[in-house]
């Protein structure tokens, strides 16, 4: 006993090391694995009271940018307006606004709503990105959200505290979202391997079908999370490996990553319905 | 004589929180001029101290940026590094007391050795960990060197605008 514990004074600076860099790395695979821990749950409520201040100074001089972007995102909002669809024949009107539909036909289910939040910390060039927002379970913001932009779709929410929220962004290594092409409807999932933040890698797309630069890259809806028809970007390269008969498609983010204001938080209304069947089929099956 | 290196972690670890982790140079590079902390600590800081400074200071940056212990385990690594360092390159064993391993105590040559190598050793361990995985090793030896350099320029950019004042 006498001899361990001189030996382990002797050696206090490599124990040392040994047990803070063991703390170190095992917060590191903790992090990879789950997305969220126990420390953040504390630390973000600091951590986003610091950004929050610091995005409230820099958010003059962007002024400008953030009212053009607003009033083109307003103008598309009003074009779907009530007032802006001529409506023929109001039994067999449909337009996709929701608007439209409750004033007409009460049995219709609202299924999606939208939370506008601020974006207020993001990154674009690690290998795993992650947006903070100013909102969290106050206002009834959930992990597994999804995040939108106001041209396409962000990221989804992993971790939240009362007043502020961690999404994952598109641009994390884990990030699967269901897709489809918007000529053909093939399904497919999109993903990330950076480093670059603008391109984005779509796969799954079965061989036999014809895409090419340009194509339109919408969200499936079957993930729950985002509503369906969603843009997340363009096509840019589209090239078949004929050897390993599969696609290598690269696409445009619609979203630049780089210059992220504003974002509105989607919420699936219905969610937990939906995967409470889940789990019923999975026990049946 | 502690408040000039409390203060220095304070400025050092918000400049790199709200401006270093937004700028980015090419997709690349990452500059850590947080770890200049770390190596301006004087020479007679104990062992220990160097260690749970060095961690506390990583977890700062970590929790800001939200990467999860990657900083902590490299800035951890460097710090254990770093004894080992000074005794390569310096000639001498003993140190006068209140001198620190700065451009001004120390000479140039000295300096641009002793940053370099920890510098290095930092980077690799906190790129290593950052892509966790070892498939696509040019990117990651180009990303480690490219970074290293340009933390280093910051790092001498710094010694040169802010040097040590002697009181004699």
């Amino acid at each position: 006993m006498q001899y361990l514990v001189a030996f382990l004074k002797r050696h206090t600076f490599f124990f040392l090391f040994l047990l803070l860099e063991g703390i170190a790395l095992v917060w590191v695979v903790q992090h990879h694995k789950y997305q969220r821990s126990v420390v953040y749950q504390y630390s973000n409520q600091l951590v986003g009271s610091v950004f929050m201040v610091f995005n409230n100074a820099s958010q003059y001089f962007e002024l400008v940018t953030i009212n053009e972007r607003l009033q083109q995102e307003n103008a598309a909002l009003r074009n779907k307006l009530k007032s802006s669809v001529i409506i023929d024949d109001t039994s067999t009107a449909l337009t996709q606004d929701t608007l439209s539909f409750t004033s007409m036909d009460s049995s219709y289910m609202q299924y999606y709503v939208y939370e506008p939040v601020k974006v207020i910390h993001n990154s674009v060039h690690k290998a795993n990105n992650y947006i903070m927002i100013n909102k969290g379970r106050k206002h009834g913001i959930e992990q597994d959200m999804g995040l939108r932009g106001s041209k396409g779709i962000l990221g989804i929410i992993v971790n939240t505290s009362p007043h502020f929220s961690w999404a994952m962004s598109m641009l994390h290594s884990n990030v699967r979202i269901s897709a489809k092409l918007k000529k053909n409807n093939q399904m497919g999932t999109v993903s990330w391997e950076g480093p670059d933040f603008r391109t984005g890698k779509l796969s799954d797309i079965p061989s036999h079908i014809d895409v090419s630069p340009g194509d339109t890259i919408l969200t499936s809806g079957f993930s729950n999370i985002f509503p369906e028809d969603l843009l997340i970007g363009r096509v840019t390269k589209a090239n078949f490996n004929k050897a390993q008969n599969i696609y290598d498609i690269r696409f445009r983010f619609a979203e630049d990553f780089n210059a992220l204001q504003y974002g509105y938080v989607v919420k699936n209304l219905y969610r937990e319905e939906q995967q409470e069947l889940m789990e019923e089929s999975k026990i049946t099956k | 004589m502690y408040l000039k290196h409390i203060i220095r972690c304070l400025v050092l670890i918000l400049l790199q929180v709200l401006i270093l982790n937004q700028v980015n140079l090419n997709g690349y590079i990452d500059p850590y001029l947080y770890i200049l902390f770390i190596l301006l600590l004087p020479f007679e800081t104990p062992r220990w101290l160097l260690l749970i400074l060095a961690f506390i200071t990583g977890s700062m940056i970590d929790i800001f940026s939200n990467t999860g212990g990657i900083h902590a385990a490299a800035t951890t690594f460097m710090a254990f590094a770093r004894p080992g360092v000074i005794r390569l390159i310096s000639k001498k064993t003993e140190f006068d007391t209140g001198s620190e391993p700065c451009i001004s105590d120390m000479g140039t040559k000295w300096f641009y050795l002793y940053s370099l190598y920890l510098v290095l050793l930092h980077h690799v361990v906190l790129f290593t960990l950052e892509i966790f995985r070892l498939n696509e090793p040019i990117e990651l030896i180009y990303r480690i060197a490219l970074s290293t350099l340009i933390t280093l320029i910051l790092i001498l950019i710094t010694q040169y605008l802010f040097p040590k004042r002697n009181k004699k």
